[in-house]
């Protein structure tokens, strides 16, 4: 059975009255990576602090290890939880050359050379040991960071928006340098992101976040493809939404009869969540749609049809099917993709 | 809790006061109100106008020429119209006395060619002005510095373009930005004039710090003392709350973010020789000439077979009490800016409030209640160093405040979060992280305390233990007696000492701009 490196059971902090976390339940098995995904604001980087000792919770308590570090009369201060953290900025001293950096969390003595070595050539930045901070690059200041934060073998490492601070074209390389980095020293990692690309690439499992609470937690296939509530789906990738009415095994809606699977109310209202690959666009003059916008996205041209009620629909479409705006069309659903559903209130 | 201990202390004269003006009687508070008292108070403000106003004027050209023209030789000035901060107004006194008196060396300068017999009297007003002023105006000068490097150019470029000329921009966008470094420094500078002790009474101009001190020596009336101290107080307390109000309430900061450009250059052309002369006359009044009239009398001194080895032990005793008086002062500075950086809220910031008694209250008042605490409370420590040093804390503990907390708010709070993550407890942080971290604000405060209480004299004439002679006192006692000569070499030596932390400042000033 494997270990569980982290637990959160209940957790809620407010700041005033704004709640920032709420009733946060989660685990993160040893050696697996979470990723905490959600819009600015919903409490994701609170949660991380939380789990670091940072902050006191209202309530609630935190697990690292199979100890408990936050609970009611429980606070282990940071300095004595074993976790680590990498910030947005990578908060580096400045004061320190790059071994210095590495070695400061590291207890004095010969194995403390031995380690630093082994943490620099883990990051790859050995002939970079003697500089100062300010004199690497971006991407070499976060692998800095990443080797000191790893150095004393802390039971879990969270990371906060690690990426946010890189250039676009740089991103994608760090991310995948980074990820190698981290699953070859075995970490536990809570990593936190608004981007769903790179909250898919890294974590093992992806929790969403909104307003405090945790909406779903689980794979990213689970999360892309089964979404527990309308946010999810929106958080992760383009989705349209429409209204559809449930007979026997499908929904009726604008674009037709859709399959459905699930077991629902017959006669009941449900929201539809579409992605643009699912729905094809045909031009027929008694088409339902109207295409209104064309974007062109070099393989793929995204287009924005209307229906007659006024909703909306997108449909992702190869780059030889070129139609122009005003084009009357015929939607319907390809074969092959699951609508979801959620109940309309 | 060492914030709450250092706060009390700080506060102590200020309570002080109180209970004496309290306690005294209804002749005291008579006193107050005599015409006496208003011609004190009367005196006072048009000193402290008329020597801010002027330090404005002169400061804000000067400013100009050196940041945004093409004046030679530009860091030249930049340097010699800030040494002037070292002097101590009662050096530029007793210069002032020496050379521009009724017979002093201008006047038998001017006597062979024109037959000048007698100059103008230059003790009382027009002395105590120009004394002041020569010593404080760099205060201004070096707000508007910092201030007109920060300016965003692009501002000044939209309201060319959008049709004013450079004097029309110059009046409604550059000046109105410069306002709050303009207010920031003519509150240094009226405060110093308020707080000022040995210009005004070598120039025998009756301000209230003369008044109190000349109470306090002839007739030890402690009252009524106390009650033109704490009159004196409310007027520094206004003065505080008038740069308050003038700051406004307009937010000044740069529109655009990335790298800040160098603002344009104004070409002087043949303006150029009247710009050098103005900042040549500036120099020569204010540097040039203390230095060469205490040379003069060093040199008289010296062939009139005047004793130099008495200075020494003064020189020594200055740099001691300074260097003590500087390290003890950030010791005191650091939780308090730390508080304030770290958990602001309502105590804290209450905290620092108090930490800024030593703005308000001149140097003279300050002594006289540690005499009073001393002498009532406690005994052990009164006439020791120890009382001397803690009235330098509480009178300089702002400028070493100051400093460090801006060192302090450039450290990311993240920071000091990674190093507690990787095992440190508190404390270990601090010493391993924070304090190497603020150390430049460390050195500047300890720099700018060292260099203010070397200059500094009513608290050091009051509260010094017996027998214990600094240049200051050495100084304003040979002055005061008329030996010219015998106090040349202590002045010339308290600005040489003084323009090496200076000079340091100066040059952190510098790396800064880089």
């Amino acid at each position: 059975m494997t270990k569980i490196a982290v637990r959160c059971s209940g957790l809620s902090k407010r700041f005033g009255r704004a709640p920032a976390v709420e009733d946060v339940n989660l685990e993160v098995e040893e050696g697996s990576f979470l990723a905490l995904l959600g819009p600015s604001g919903c409490g994701k980087t609170t949660l991380l602090r939380l789990i670091a000792g940072f902050e006191t919770p209202d309530s609630g308590t935190v697990e690292v290890g199979g100890r408990k570090v936050t609970g009611p009369g429980v606070f282990v201060p940071p300095e004595k939880r074993r976790v680590g953290i990498v910030f947005q900025d990578y908060a580096l001293f400045p004061h320190l050359d790059v071994a210095a950096n590495i070695a400061y969390g590291l207890p004095r003595g010969s194995e403390q050379r031995e380690r630093v070595q082994e943490m620099l050539s883990l990051v790859g930045l050995k002939e970079f040991q003697s500089r100062m901070t300010h004199e690497l690059s971006g991407g070499e200041q976060q692998r800095v960071a990443l080797a000191r934060s790893l150095a004393p073998g802390p039971e879990l490492l969270l990371l906060d928006e690690p990426f946010s601070n890189l250039d676009a074209d740089l991103r994608a390389r760090i991310r995948a340098e980074v990820k190698g980095i981290l699953a070859r020293a075995e970490a536990t990692v809570i990593f936190v992101t608004h981007d769903q690309e790179e909250a898919m690439f890294i974590g093992d499992r992806v929790g969403v976040m909104n307003a405090g609470q945790l909406e779903q937690i689980d794979t990213p296939e689970a999360i892309f493809h089964r979404p527990a509530t309308p946010f999810v789906a929106q958080v992760v990738g383009i989705v349209d939404f429409l209204s559809g009415k449930v007979q026997g095994r499908a929904v009726a809606t604008e674009v037709g009869l859709l399959p459905l699977r699930e077991d629902l109310p017959d006669g009941g209202a449900v929201k539809v969540m579409l992605r643009p690959d699912f729905i094809d666009i045909r031009p027929a003059a008694d088409g339902v749609g109207v295409i209104v916008d064309r974007v062109f996205q070099g393989v793929y041209y995204l287009y924005s049809v209307q229906l007659p009620s006024g909703a909306m629909v997108r449909s992702l479409q190869h780059h030889n099917r070129c139609y122009p705006i005003n084009t009357s069309v015929a939607v319907k659903m390809n074969p092959g993709h699951d609508a979801v559903y959620f109940a309309d209130r | 809790m060492p914030a709450v201990l250092i706060a009390v202390v700080v506060s102590l004269p200020l309570a002080y006061l109180l209970l004496r003006s309290l306690g005294a009687g209804g002749e005291t508070w008579d006193l107050l109100f005599r015409s006496r008292t208003l011609d004190i108070l009367g005196r006072t403000v048009v000193l402290v106008i008329a020597v801010t106003v002027v330090s404005v004027a002169i400061s804000l050209p000067l400013a100009w020429l050196i940041n945004r023209t093409d004046l030679p030789f530009r860091r030249v000035w930049l340097v010699l119209t800030m040494l002037p901060l070292v002097i101590p107004s009662y050096v530029a006194g007793l210069v002032i006395v020496t050379a521009l008196g009724p017979r002093g060396m201008l006047q038998q300068v001017l006597a062979a060619p024109f037959g000048v017999e007698r100059l103008p009297e230059i003790y009382g007003f027009p002395g105590a002005m120009l004394a002041i002023f020569l010593v404080s105006y760099p205060y201004v000068l070096l707000t508007l510095h910092a201030s007109m490097r920060g300016l965003d150019p692009s501002l000044e470029e939209a309201s060319r373009s959008l049709g004013h000329g450079p004097w029309d921009t110059f009046r409604r966008i550059t000046l109105p930005q410069l306002r709050p470094a303009i207010a920031a420094g003519g509150l240094l500078v009226a405060l110093y004039t308020l707080k000022d002790f040995g210009a005004v009474s070598l120039l025998r101009y009756e301000t209230f710090t003369w008044a109190i001190y000349l109470q306090y020596q002839t007739s030890f009336d402690r009252m009524a003392a106390a009650a033109l101290s704490l009159v004196l107080v409310v007027v520094a307390v206004i003065i505080l709350v008038t740069e308050v109000r003038t700051r406004g309430r307009s937010q000044y900061h740069r529109s655009t973010v990335g790298v800040a450009r160098p603002p344009a250059c104004t070409r002087l052309g043949r303006w150029r020789w009247p710009a050098l002369g103005f900042c040549a006359m500036i120099v020569l009044v204010a540097l040039i000439m203390p230095i060469s009239v205490l040379s003069y009398w060093l040199v008289r001194g010296v062939s009139a077979g005047e004793p130099l080895n008495v200075v020494w032990s003064s020189a020594l005793n200055s740099g001691y009490v300074s260097g003590l008086a500087a390290a003890a002062t950030v010791v005191a500075a650091l939780p308090v800016a730390i508080l304030a950086v770290r958990y602001s809220g309502r105590i804290s910031a209450l905290l620092e409030r108090v930490s800024y008694v030593g703005f308000a209250l001149p140097g003279i008042v300050i002594a006289l209640a540690l005499v009073f605490f001393g002498a009532n409370y406690a005994t052990p420590i009164y006439q020791t160093m120890g009382l001397l040093i803690l009235a330098y804390v509480i009178m300089f503990l702002p400028q070493a405040v100051g400093p460090i907390r801006s060192s302090l708010l450039q450290v990311s709070r993240r920071v000091e979060e990674a190093a507690r993550s990787l095992g440190r407890s508190p404390l270990q942080v601090l010493a391993t992280v924070t304090l190497p971290l603020v150390r430049p604000g460390i050195l500047a405060g300890a720099a700018l305390v060292f260099l203010t209480t070397m200059k500094e004299l009513p608290a050091t004439l009051i509260l010094s233990p017996i027998g214990f002679k600094t240049l200051a006192t050495s100084i304003w006692s040979a002055t005061s007696e008329g030996f010219f000569a015998r106090a040349a070499v202590p002045a010339l030596l308290l600005i040489l000492v003084s323009s090496v932390p200076m000079a340091l400042l100066v040059m952190r000033e510098r790396r800064g701009q880089s």
